[in-house]
């Protein structure tokens, strides 16, 4: 082999090198600048708040927060990588109502594949024959174009707004998980007591009566173990959400309320009327010249 | 020299009511009893904006709680204190013992009639109460009400691995209903009737002043307490004419 044909290889190697070390962040720069100059197009209608339009008799807004779509998890992602349909202007495949919604979240997968196998073992990913889709799709609990990480306080899955979410659908249990310390605690900001997901899960989320739930008969003292020191049999026993009324599992506390309700309306209304008549009292002692 | 001074308060003649012990203890209370109403109300009306905004002056949920409890805690200390003392004191008079703070001692029935008949204004005569009326006896009494189903109910919701061991969720359900109906009893109760008898009344307005001195003037001791000052007198006169009653220091009246 000759000296020059060394040199000439050593050459080629070196130039092969260099373009492989600068090439690949020069293409991730561009995605990142392909991404923006497709949101500013998108925004220049979008980012307009009073962007609208009619739909099954009612008026829906088109406006999307750019500020909140910025600073979410997806925000440096074109608004075409979910919204895949969109290809033209006037949009002409545009869908609307529940096709959008179903649309949209049949592209998580694609990036959420490991997610997605889990969705699909809960009770929120079965088709629900009442609204003929599934239970609940990925935004319905995530919110759409302000999806946090958990950590962040707006974040729909935060600790503290979990309840408020879950309430959209599951507003009855709500106002029972409302009377328990754990959700006091958490809608006041605290960290550490059970929200909704502590004890039922989340994305492979099942009901009391199926065996692998969390929250089943045999599962239950484990979930509860989770924070509390021991699974004891007993944390399986009662009801956990009651409502107050006079008979069923919120009976007791139901009687109880209305107990310390008359006890206190009694007991301040009864010194309430003492007052008066002490200071009627007062009132004639004051008017005659010789008394205290 | 004496007769001019003698309209200055500090030399009118004062009684001491409570002893140092007697101060701590309502000085405990007090401070803790708010503290836990600041800490506690927040949680039963946690969907108003003044639950919010007093949740995060004391940092938040969690923290909420750890001062609640603290407050709890330091009340429990407090009574033990309390019966401490009384129950010293009850050992070392074991001999002469009188609690006047049960309501049936000397003279509550009477001055219980001659109150009510004097308000309603059936009668001129000013009720004769004696150490305690019957006022005091119901807040006295009362707080051991409230430590019972306030405290007895705390410990359970501190403790709730032990609860569910042996208590069922109903009864821990309602109990814990019981705490917060019970407090806000308690705070609506100091709030009106212990404020209006030591701050709004006429007679001790801005402020009765016998829980930071412990002194109670001659005036005020005729008023409130006719039947104790004449027992005193008594005592003090057996004691003049050298009697066996052993006379106690000044005017100092049972623990």
């Amino acid at each position: 082999m000759g000296k020059n044909k060394v040199r000439l290889m050593f050459m080629i190697a070196i130039t092969i090198t260099v373009v492989l070390l600068i090439a690949p962040p020069g293409f991730a720069e561009d995605l990142l600048q392909k991404s923006a100059r497709i949101n500013e197009a998108c925004l220049r209608c979008h980012g307009a708040q009073g962007l609208k339009t009619k739909f099954d008799g009612k008026t829906v807004s088109l406006w999307v927060d750019e500020e909140k779509y910025k600073n979410s998890m997806h925000g440096t992602m074109p608004c075409i990588y979910c919204h895949t349909n969109i290809t033209d202007y006037p949009h002409n495949n545009a869908l609307t109502g529940a096709a959008l919604t179903a649309q949209v979240n049949s592209e998580c997968r694609r990036c959420h594949k490991d997610m997605t196998a889990v969705y699909v073992k809960g009770i929120h990913s079965r088709i629900n024959p009442e609204k003929g889709r599934q239970n609940a799709y990925c935004s319905d609990c995530h919110g759409i174009h302000n999806i946090y990480k958990k950590e962040v306080a707006a974040a729909t899955i935060n600790h503290n707004q979990v309840p408020h979410t879950c309430a959209k659908c599951h507003e009855e249990i709500m106002h029972e998980y409302e009377l328990d310390f754990h959700a006091k605690s958490v809608l006041l900001g605290g960290k550490e007591a059970a929200s909704c997901v502590s004890c039922h899960g989340s994305h492979d989320i099942l009901g009391p009566e199926e065996k692998t739930s969390m929250v089943s008969k045999e599962n239950t003292p484990k979930t509860c173990a989770k924070c509390h020191l021991y699974p004891l049999e007993n944390f399986a026993n009662g009801k956990m959400h009651y409502s107050l009324e006079p008979t069923g599992d919120g009976a007791v506390s139901f009687w109880t309320l209305i107990f310390f309700t008359w006890l206190t309306i009694g007991t301040v209304g009864f010194v309430m009327v003492l007052m008066l008549i002490e200071l009627r009292r007062k009132w004639i002692n004051a008017s005659k010249p010789d008394s205290h | 020299m004496a007769e001019i001074n003698a309209d200055f308060p500090q030399n009118k003649p004062v009684y001491q009511r409570w002893n140092i012990h007697h101060r701590l203890t309502h000085i405990g209370i007090f401070t803790m009893f708010i503290l836990c109403s600041l800490t506690g109300l927040p949680i039963k009306f946690h969907h108003s904006g003044w639950a919010k905004g007093l949740a995060s002056f004391f940092g938040g949920g969690d923290k909420l709680l750890q001062w609640h409890i603290f407050g709890g805690i330091m009340l429990f200390a407090v009574a033990f204190y309390h019966l401490g003392y009384s129950g010293i004191f009850a050992i070392k008079n074991r001999h002469n013992l009188e609690i006047p703070i049960l309501p049936w001692s000397k003279g509550t029935w009477t001055a219980l009639k001659q109150y009510f008949s004097y308000q309603l204004g059936y009668s001129d005569e000013h009720p004769k109460f004696g150490r305690y009326q019957w006022k005091e006896m119901f807040d006295y009494w009362a707080v051991f009400w409230g430590m019972a189903i306030i405290g007895g109910s705390g410990l359970l919701m501190w403790f709730p691995e032990f609860t569910m061991q042996y208590f069922p969720k109903w009864f821990v359900d309602a109990y814990r209903w019981g705490h917060s109906d019970e407090a806000v009893l308690a705070v609506s109760f100091i709030a009106t009737w212990h404020l209006y008898n030591v701050h709004f009344q006429p007679d001790f307005f801005p402020v009765s002043w016998v829980w930071w001195d412990g002194n109670i003037s001659l005036e005020n001791m005729k008023l409130e307490h006719g039947l104790e000052l004449e027992m005193l007198m008594e005592k003090q006169a057996q004691a003049d004419k050298g009697t066996t009653v052993t006379p106690s220091k000044g005017f100092p009246t049972s623990g």
